[in-house]
């Protein structure tokens, strides 16, 4: 008994640290963008450019079709057991406030996050990240500073993208095997779609784009010497910002919305 | 460095309390018993360790190694030739070798003394591929350059003729005679004898983790 306490304790004491620490590497991080050297701005730029490039615009060929389809499944089916009144209602709750996020978050763990956990991992285990420090720059400036400005800007675009094309996407699909009108359909979701939500949804992105990048990015920061601790790192990477992503778009609906 | 004290890496047995001085002008050849104690004496050099005891000075200032970011002024003023140095791999030839250039002048596109170096070296026409599409010669030139472009204060080399056919040696030994005599401090790590003949001026031996000077 004693020993399973014992270790629960480690593991807590463990997990407290290893937050504190994800803390400490966002606040070094925003550090940077309140400091706002001069030097190096033109390369930012360029990295933001691509980062933006990477997660969302690659993205997109997933993200739509995945938006349709869910947007597609959802209005069938409440289609048939809501009136036109709560259609509209139930598309706002269910996408724009929740699924939405989430499922966008979830793309964007699965291609960029990994992406960035093994491109720092490979940076550190090569030596890459010190011959950025030989050079005299900070390598949190121009490697965690853009991916997180062009992480979190790409999701908050995707979101937007993924709201429209599965309500549009989805009520076309409805439409086929229902005679709902498109205006009335709209004009009830435009009742639905608060301020709050347009809030909601933009501290969502905002809070997902840094906890997947500052897990991603420690984590690859963190491979050590090996190059076989590359792939260990990159699925602590993408199960953490799953579970932390999920935490806090439950936090924020609570906070929001109850 | 003055008492420096580096916990061991490898097989090696770190350094104890040593006491090291290089001026202008300098030209220290170091052996060791272990290559893994000579490697760490040189990333010492290179501040890329931090150490358990000591000071490190550089020109009369204290290094604070307690945050990686007060050492940057520092570190891109010496030039660190090693297997180890590597070039970003997502970048091509040409960022890897205007990095600093592009950074600190937030100017783009290639200057005169970048295409000197290539054209010397025989890379230019290389610059528009990545690390990973060179073979090791040319991987070490590009490195060579990068360093070179620096303009450092101070030459740190390990086993500089490592990777470099003869032909290329020798026209990267002309450049680093040239530096040498222009009072740049060089420090190098090679079982070479010719180069050992060609620049050393003083020796320093690490044995057992104590480095004496000759």
């Amino acid at each position: 008994m004693d020993r399973l306490l014992g270790h629960i304790g480690r593991s807590t004491l463990a997990r407290t640290n290893h937050l504190l620490d994800l803390f400490a590497f966002v606040y070094r991080i925003l550090q940077l963008l309140a400091r706002r050297p001069r030097e190096g701005r033109s390369m930012l730029r360029i990295i933001i450019a691509e980062q933006i490039y990477f997660t969302a615009v690659q993205a997109l060929a997933i993200i739509i079709p995945i938006a349709l389809i869910l947007g597609s499944m959802l209005l069938v089916q409440f289609a048939k057991i809501s009136s036109q009144y709560d259609l509209g209602k139930i598309t706002v709750l269910l996408i724009v406030r929740e699924f939405g996020p989430i499922i966008t978050a979830l793309v964007v763990i699965l291609r960029s996050a990994t992406a960035v956990t093994i491109e720092t991992g490979y940076m550190t285990v090569l030596h890459e990240i010190e011959s950025i420090e030989m050079s005299g720059i900070d390598p949190n400036y121009i490697i965690s500073l853009p991916r997180l400005i062009g992480i979190t800007t790409a999701i908050l675009c995707l979101f937007l993208i993924f709201d429209l094309v599965a309500i549009l996407g989805g009520y076309l699909i409805v439409w086929t095997t229902t005679d709902y009108p498109l205006a009335n359909f709209l004009g009830q979701i435009g009742k639905a779609v608060s301020g709050m939500d347009i809030v909601v949804g933009i501290v969502k992105g905002v809070c997902f784009g840094t906890a997947i990048t500052v897990t991603s990015l420690y984590r690859g920061f963190k491979a050590g010497t090996q190059i076989t601790a590359i792939p260990v790192a990159t699925s602590k990477a993408s199960v953490e910002s799953l579970f932390y992503c999920l935490v806090i778009n439950i936090a924020i609906s609570v906070a929001f919305y109850s | 460095m003055s008492n420096y004290t580096l916990a061991p890496v490898g097989k090696g047995n770190g350094l104890n309390e040593i006491d090291f001085v290089l001026a202008d002008g300098d030209s220290w050849s170091i052996t060791a018993d272990l290559p893994d104690d000579a490697h760490l004496f040189m990333r010492a050099m290179a501040t890329l360790e931090n150490p358990v005891r000591g000071d490190y000075f550089y020109c009369g200032t204290r290094l604070d190694f307690s945050d990686y970011r007060f050492l940057l002024p520092y570190k891109k003023k010496i030039g660190y030739i090693s297997p180890d140095s590597a070039l970003i791999g997502n970048r091509t030839i040409e960022d890897n070798l205007l990095l600093m250039k592009s950074y600190f002048e937030n100017a783009r596109g290639i200057d005169e003394e970048t295409e000197a170096l290539c054209r010397y070296f025989q890379i230019e026409d290389k610059l528009n591929l990545r690390p990973a599409q060179l073979d090791r010669e040319d991987l070490r030139l590009a490195v060579i350059i990068r360093e070179l472009l620096k303009h450092p204060e101070m030459l740190l080399l390990e086993r500089p003729r490592d990777f470099l056919g003869p032909r290329k040696f020798a026209l990267f030994s002309a450049v680093l005679k040239e530096k040498t005599r222009s009072g740049i401090p060089l420090v190098f790590l090679t079982s070479d004898e010719e180069f050992t003949r060609d620049f050393a001026g003083r020796e320093a031996v690490i044995s057992r983790g104590f480095l004496t000077c000759s």
